[in-house]
């Protein structure tokens, strides 16, 4: 029977409390009447119980002595505890979402990587073609001053023909003026005979008249005279002939001197041309001269102009491919990124153990070039202090020769 | 026309030195990673210059170098290296295993042809 079903039978039965008072039912009176040694061994079992409960009542107000210390001690401590849990959970969070942005940061990494080697490539590819066919241009306008060029087969052509037309026009001009002296001396000859024949004509009027004297003493000598007028008749004769042939002379003589001079007239007038016609040729040659060392010049300069703009088109190339050279420090850069990121991902479970000795524990390894794990410097490995004494580390761009 | 061979395992390196060494007049073969790189290094006997990269698969760019040096039928063939790399004690382990030269990435085009062609010269 419990304390509290005794206390409560006892009130009932009749037990006289402090306040309440006997029970008028005389029947339950005497139902529930209790023996004089049931009732001590009621009071002894309640004092019993109530030792039992005073026993558990110090118990608990210990527990609650010790749990008010407790509460003290978690009141000084509690925020940190809270934020260590609150930390592993955010942690644990954390990483989850981390390693997701990391794998896919990864990735967009390497696609980047890709797609800026293949434009790096491809803008190489265009800078070496546009260098080629500048070379190229070069060497085909080097080809044209070649073509043209002093000692070249159309300068030498020019050069020959020139020398070759002169040669002519002055061959010509001197067998010309060798034909005009020719005309003169044949014209001075000519008028000389002329005289001549002149001359000749006198003699043979003077022939007849002599002949016709002689004829004429000759009949007056009779017989004695007819050998002398034989030679007489003779010398007429020859007279005669003479005078003929002089005639026959006088007239081609006559004819010389009407053609000649016209022959000389025309000898001039060919001499005139010619003279006129070698300066023109001599003009023309000039002026052939003139544009032959212009276009020289020309195609020089042209090809002085090209070997400049070729040169700048190296120059500028080498600078190009100078900047595109930023593609390959660019990536391993970048490579480094899920790296740096693992490394990071990494330390996570390491410090939510000290927390949670159960955290999750797995390891995010990133995709990266494999150099079969004898990379010389490695993420994983500590940065080298340098020396106080250590020289600094060589800079981008930077050339050393040993 | 001299031959230069280029050491890399990026496609654009290999592009970019070789367009500027052949402006510049040289003949380019060139090798993927220092495997390659050793082994085409041996078969040929009219090499002038080799240009390496450092950080390549399977073997990498000091390494091969150390290799072709040690005795081998290459040890006077002038190496230069080219490379992201900048720290001083892998410029002193290059040197040391015989590099004549060492450049950093990204380079200058006209540094890279006039120590090809100082190397070379002789």
């Amino acid at each position: 029977m419990s304390i509290v079903s005794f206390t409560e039978a006892a009130l009932e039965g009749g037990v006289v409390s402090e306040s309440e008072p006997v029970c008028d039912d005389r029947d339950r009176q005497e139902e529930s009447a209790v023996s004089q040694d049931e009732y001590s061994e009621r009071i002894a079992e309640l004092e019993e119980a109530l030792t039992l409960a005073q026993g558990r009542e110090a118990e608990l107000l210990e527990d609650n002595n010790r749990l008010l210390r407790e509460i003290e001690v978690l009141k000084e401590a509690g925020p940190v505890a809270r934020d260590e849990v609150e930390i592993a959970s955010m942690a644990n969070l954390l990483r989850g979402h981390a390693l997701t942005a990391f794998e896919a940061l990864e990735h967009r990494v390497h696609s980047a990587a890709d797609v800026s080697e293949k434009a790096v490539l491809e803008v190489g590819e265009c800078v070496t073609s546009i260098v080629d066919d500048a070379r190229k241009q070069l060497v085909e306008t080097q080809r044209v001053q070649d073509e043209v060029g002093q000692g070249s087969a159309f300068s030498q052509a020019i050069d020959a023909h020139t020398h070759a037309v002169r040669s002519f026009v002055a061959t010509v001009t001197k067998q010309l003026n060798e034909q005009r002296q020719s005309a003169k001396l044949a014209l001075r000859s000519t008028e000389q005979v002329a005289k001549a024949g002149s001359q000749i004509d006198e003699i043979a009027q003077e022939s007849r008249i002599l002949n016709l004297n002689a004829r004429i003493e000759a009949a007056h000598l009779g017989d004695a005279g007819k050998a002398f007028a034989v030679i007489a008749g003779e010398m007429g004769k020859l007279s005669g002939s003479i005078a003929s042939a002089n005639n026959m002379i006088g007239d081609l003589t006559e004819t010389l001197l009407r053609e000649l001079p016209r022959f000389l007239e025309q000898v001039e007038q060919i001499l005139d041309l010619q003279h006129k016609f070698g300066e023109e040729l001599a003009h023309g040659l000039a002026e052939l001269g003139e544009a032959e060392a212009h276009l020289r010049l020309t195609v020089g300069e042209s090809v002085e102009l090209g070997q400049e703009r070729v040169d700048n088109i190296l120059r500028t190339s080498q600078e190009a491919l100078s900047a595109l050279s930023f593609q390959d420090p660019m990536k391993q850069h970048l490579d480094q990124i899920p790296v740096q990121g693992a490394l990071l991902l990494n330390t996570v479970p390491e410090m939510l153990k000290t927390i949670d000795p159960n955290a999750e524990g797995h390891v995010y390894r990133p995709f990266v070039d494999d150099y079969g794990g004898k990379s010389l410097l490695t993420p994983e490995e500590p940065v080298v202090e340098q020396e106080e004494d250590g020289e600094d580390a060589a800079e981008a761009g930077e050339l050393l020769l040993f | 026309m001299k031959k230069v061979m280029v050491v890399d395992d990026s496609a654009t390196v290999r592009q970019q030195v070789g367009a500027a060494l052949a402006q510049a007049g040289f003949e380019v073969v060139e090798a993927v990673d220092g495997v390659d790189g050793a082994e085409k290094i041996e078969a040929m006997t009219d090499l002038a210059l080799v240009v390496c990269d450092v950080n390549m698969p399977r073997l990498n760019g000091i390494e091969m170098l150390e290799r072709i040096k040690g005795g081998g039928k290459r040890a006077q063939l002038p190496v230069v290296m080219l490379t992201t790399e900048g720290q001083p004690e892998l410029i002193q382990r290059a040197k040391k295993a015989g590099a004549k030269g060492w450049i950093v990435k990204p380079f200058k085009a006209h540094l890279l042809v006039a120590a090809a062609k100082k190397l070379t010269a002789s």
